[in-house]
Order: structure tokens, then sequence, then C-alpha cells
């Protein structure tokens, strides 16, 4: 499974559309986790884990119109993915040839819808726990959650760990 | 040495046609006179350019110092002290000193004698930094600080300053090309952005006050406006790929041994630091064009230095192969040998030897706004420009270019063949004139 393939089974899976492109990057971050083979390198960003490869291929997704982009401007604003119908049957086919790894993104995107809608801030921040906590190696504390992510530029509240490792555990990801 | 801190930034002066005069300590002085960094004097900063705009012919000698200053009035800016301010100068200063011949394009032949290097040019900055013996003794234990700063390893607003989406970098290579090319696409209000520059103080990040906004918005979309006409000039492009062509075959031919271009593991190998540091955009000419094995090799060399180029044949974007899921799936997940496989069958096709088509990909939107987002604060807020700002990511486009012989029958038998190739019909592989 490649970047593409990945990206057009989530925006399928949770019904041929898809609010966030931060949020797509954290999925496919958890799917480095749980799904073997796919590993498009993350490093650390603003917004949590990021992947230049991820993000490349959900520009392409869009410019070889397999889905439609559609940008809010504002505080607010964001993207929003519609499948095309080129996108549906390269959906449909990628999900026919990978049918475990269309099994493991559906069972990734239940878990976080259950969790939070899928809104993004919630699954930025276990994104950036995870990634702090598979960085250190070792039993962190709230506060040493916190100073790493100061160190990566990231702003981690108390709230933001609970929620954040609670999301993990749900993924099992986090004991 | 004078006392004043602001004063050893001045123990030489050298003249800048777009800040008047550089300042330069003493430490960046004797850096700058070090063979290595000297070489940059014949390295130009904008590769083939000139082959489109006559005089891109100036270095990344003089961007070098430039990018220097720019970085110094941001460390001001920002109210850095005296020590970090001189790291992020001589950072700045030597963020391009492991730059190959014509720049970027050097580093591709570096990745075909090094598989496994990701950033060629990164890995042997630090390379020239930490062996150099010159650059070694000027820097002593500070090497490190310089390195850990160029390769951001812990993310601050110095290492911001050094790389990232508006570092001195692009805020002095922006204004100078757009300088010595003579367009204004790439001209900003540099005092605006300079004046709004902040640290946050919850991370050290470097952010924009929201009043520089508009500033941003405009260095922003400068840098667009110089991708699409000047850095992917469909002549500069070409050049730049025949150029590399030309690289290829010397690789493949023996006239340019591989192994004086192997890294090697851990400190790097005499022979690399020696043949590597005496390389510059000349001497690869030179190698190549007088070279007993040379053939094929030289005679693109030649022609790139006649203006004898491969000509547009015809240009198409994915949005105009809209309906065709299977071509378009065949080209998004097209690797760069993908691309020369179906530039190979192109030319077979059309009775032409393989270096005489170049098919390319040219990605100018993806680079611009999605990754490493330009941060804005507006009080306690912070906000991401791309989010707030009216130019989306999806306002721009991936373009295919296939290259050809000047002659115009030559070039339309080339677009039939692309089309036929691709399995689109041929008015959607529209035909250069």
């Amino acid at each position: 499974m490649d970047c593409h393939d990945a990206l057009i089974m989530t925006v399928n899976e949770n019904g041929g559309e898809f609010h966030s492109r931060t949020a797509l990057q954290k999925l496919c971050y958890f799917y480095t986790k749980k799904i073997s083979g796919f590993d498009p390198k993350y490093v650390p960003h603003f917004y949590g884990p990021f992947s230049d490869k991820v993000a490349s291929a959900l520009t392409e997704l869009s410019e070889f119109s397999f889905v439609n982009e559609i940008a809010y401007s504002g505080f607010y604003g964001g993207y929003t993915y519609e499948l095309t119908k080129m996108g549906r049957e390269y959906a449909e086919k990628a999900s026919g040839e990978l049918p475990d790894e269309r099994e493991q993104i559906s069972g990734i995107l239940e878990t976080c819808r259950k969790h939070c809608g899928l809104k993004p801030a919630p699954l930025s921040y276990a994104a950036k726990c995870h990634y702090i906590l598979s960085n250190d190696g070792r039993e962190c504390t709230s506060t040493d959650i916190k100073n790493a992510g100061r160190d990566l530029h990231w702003d981690i509240t108390d709230d933001d760990i609970s929620g954040g490792i609670n999301l993990l555990q749900g993924l099992g990801l986090a004991r | 040495m004078p006392d004043s801190p602001s004063l050893r930034f001045r123990h030489k002066s050298v003249r800048d046609p777009l800040y008047g005069f550089i300042g330069l300590s003493e430490k960046e002085t004797r850096l700058v006179d070090t063979p290595l960094f000297q070489r940059l004097r014949s390295i130009k900063q904008l590769s083939h350019a000139f082959v489109a705009y006559p005089s891109a012919i100036h270095t990344r000698f003089e961007h070098s110092l430039g990018c220097m200053h720019i970085a110094g009035k941001m460390c001001d800016e920002l109210g850095f002290g005296h020590q970090d301010k001189e790291d992020v100068r001589i950072a700045a200063l030597l963020h391009d000193i492991g730059h190959g011949p014509f720049s970027h394009l050097f580093e591709d032949v570096i990745r075909l004698c090094n598989p496994g290097i990701d950033e060629p040019h990164e890995r042997i900055s630090e390379i020239m930094i930490t062996e150099n013996r010159d650059i070694e003794k000027i820097l002593g234990d500070g090497k490190h600080r310089i390195v850990d700063l160029l390769q951001k390893r812990r993310p601050t607003s110095a290492s911001d300053i050094v790389s990232s989406s508006i570092d001195a970098d692009k805020l002095d290579y922006l204004l100078r090309d757009s300088y010595h090319i003579g367009v204004a696409y790439g001209k900003f209000d540099l005092d605006r952005i300079l004046h709004t520059l902040r640290r946050d103080p919850r991370d050290a990040a470097l952010r924009i006050d929201v009043k520089g906004k508009d500033a941003v918005e405009n260095y922003r979309l400068g840098r667009h406006l110089m991708h699409i006409q000047v850095y992917h000039h469909h002549a500069r492009l070409v050049a730049d790929l025949m150029f590399l062509n030309a690289l290829r075959i010397a690789l493949d031919n023996g006239v340019i041994d591989a192994e004086d271009l192997r890294i090697g593991d851990g400190p790097a190998n005499s022979r690399f630091l020696d043949f590597y540091g005496g390389l510059d955009d000349n001497s690869v000419y030179d190698l190549i064009t007088n070279h007993p094995k040379a053939g094929l090799d030289r005679e693109i060399l030649q022609n790139i230095k006649r203006r004898r180029l491969l000509k547009r044949a015809c240009d198409f974007t994915p949005k105009e192969l809209a309906q065709n899921a299977d071509v378009n799936h065949r080209l998004m997940k097209a690797k760069p040998e993908d691309l020369d496989e179906i530039s190979a069958q192109i030319a077979a096709r059309a009775g032409l030897r393989p270096h005489e088509i170049i098919f390319h990909k040219a990605d100018i939107p993806i680079k611009l706004y999605n990754n490493n987002p330009i941060m804005l604060t507006s009080r306690e807020k912070v906000i991401n420009l791309s989010e707030y700002s009216p130019f989306k990511s999806s306002d721009s486009a991936i373009r295919y270019l296939v290259y050809g012989p000047a002659d115009a029958g030559v070039r339309k038998k080339i677009a039939s063949e692309a089309a036929k190739e691709l399995g689109v019909d041929e008015k959607i592989v529209s035909h250069v004139e």
C-alpha cells in the first residue's frame, strides 16, 4: 500500500468525503504504526508528526482528479476532500487488491471517529504524544511529554495528553 | 577588535547591489577567504537559467553573503545575543557550502553514486564544515553548533532563520534573483517582514505578527511566480535536464569516476573531499568536453553551450486527462525512472535516440503551500497563513512537458507518439508550435 492507496481508501471508508488535511495526515501516521509495510517518513511539524510524502500524495490525488479539494478560507478554514467518479473506481479497486489494509483502515477510522468524530486537534494531540513517547523510549510523565513537546514547538496541556493517551490506548498504541 | 558588539560584524565591508554594504566579522572574513567558500564564485545561483535570462549569471558566493546579512538582521529584530547571532550568521553564510556544480543538478549524480542518501547537499555541507581543515580551524568546537543549526536538529527560531518557509535564504534569493535577471515577480516588502518577526514565548518558534500578513502573502506569491516564470521556465528546465543527461552518460562511460563521488559512511573519504572540493560549473564542463572517453555527453554539453536546446513538443496537465483513469493512475504513481521509461518508449516510437526526448514532470505547487507552514501570531493565537489565505494549493498545477529536437515536423510526430504511448486523444496532448 502506498500513500495514494491509503488516502483514497480512507476517504472511501468515510463515505466518500473527508474534512481536514491535518486529520488525514494524523490517520496516516497511525497507519504507519499499525499496518506493516506502510512507512512514509514522518518528521515533527507545527501540527504534529508530518509526512511530506502523504502531503504530496494528497495534492496529487486532487491534481489527477481522483478527489475534489474544496478549500475554505478564514479562521475556521481548511480543506474537504470528495471522491470523484474516477476516485470511487480507484478506491474500490484498491480495496479489492488490499483487503487486509482496508480492514485495518476501517478499524482505525472507527476508533478515531468514536473518540473525537475525526476532528483534527484530538488526532493531532494523540499523534504528538505517540511521537514523543516512541522517541523517548522510557516511561514518561505528563511533564516529560510537555517538556519534550516544547522542544518540538508543540504546546500540549494535561488535558490534551490525557485525551491523546486515551485514543492511543483505543488504537492499541499505548498501555 | 572593536569593543561594540555591533562593530564586531564590521571587520570588513563588501559592496552589495541590494543592501549597499554587507559587514563581516573577522571570523566570517576568514571563512569567506577559504578556497572552499571561494569556489562558490564559480557556481551559478540559477544553474542554466541564463539560456532564458542572459543576466542570470550571479553566483552562490554573493547569495551566501546576502543570506548572512539578512540572517543578522533577523537576529537583531528578535533580540539575539552576540553568540547566537554569530552562529546564525555563520550557518547562513555556509548554508550552500556543500553545493556542487550547477547547484541541485549535481545532487542527482551524487545520489546515483551513494544509494540511500536522501539529501546529499545537507550531508556534504556537514562534511565540509566538520572535515575541511581550513573551516574546522576557524570554527573550532563551534562547528557542531553550526551543523546543528543547518540540520535543524533542535527546532528554534535560530534554526528557523537558517531554514524554514520564511528563512534568510529565500528572503535573499527572491530579491537577488529578481534584481539580477530584471524581473519584478520576486520583489516584496522585506522591511515589513523583518519588522513583524516574532519569537513565540511558548516554544521559541519563529512567527510573523499578523500585521505582517500582507507582506508575507506578497513574499509567498512572489515565490510562486518566480517558480513559474524563472525557476521552472521551459528553456531553463530543458538545459538543466540535458546537462543531467550528459552527467549520467559521463558516469556510465567513465568520464566521471563514480569512486570519486562515493562519500563513504562515517568520515568522508579523502578522495571525495579532494575531487568534490575542486568542482565548479566551469570545471565540470571542461572535464567532460576535454575527456578522451567523452562522446554523446560532450555533444550534449556543446549543444547547451551553443544554445541548441531541445524544444517543447507538447505539454499537458493532469486535469486535461481528467476522464482517463488509467492514464491518470499511471502518471500519478510514476517514479522518475518510470518517466525515463516513458521517454524511451516515445523516442523508440518516433525513431529518435533516447537523449533526443525528455519527458518531464514539473511539480511547482506541492512545495509552496503545503509544507512547513508560515505561522502568524495575533496576541495569544497562532494561525496558519495557508488556512487564512485566499491562495490555496488547488490554484496551482502539475504540468508534463515533452521535449524533442528543434525541427517542427519531428516535434509534431513526438506529440502524436506521446499521445499514443499514453493512450489518450492527440487533442489532449497539445502540440507546441
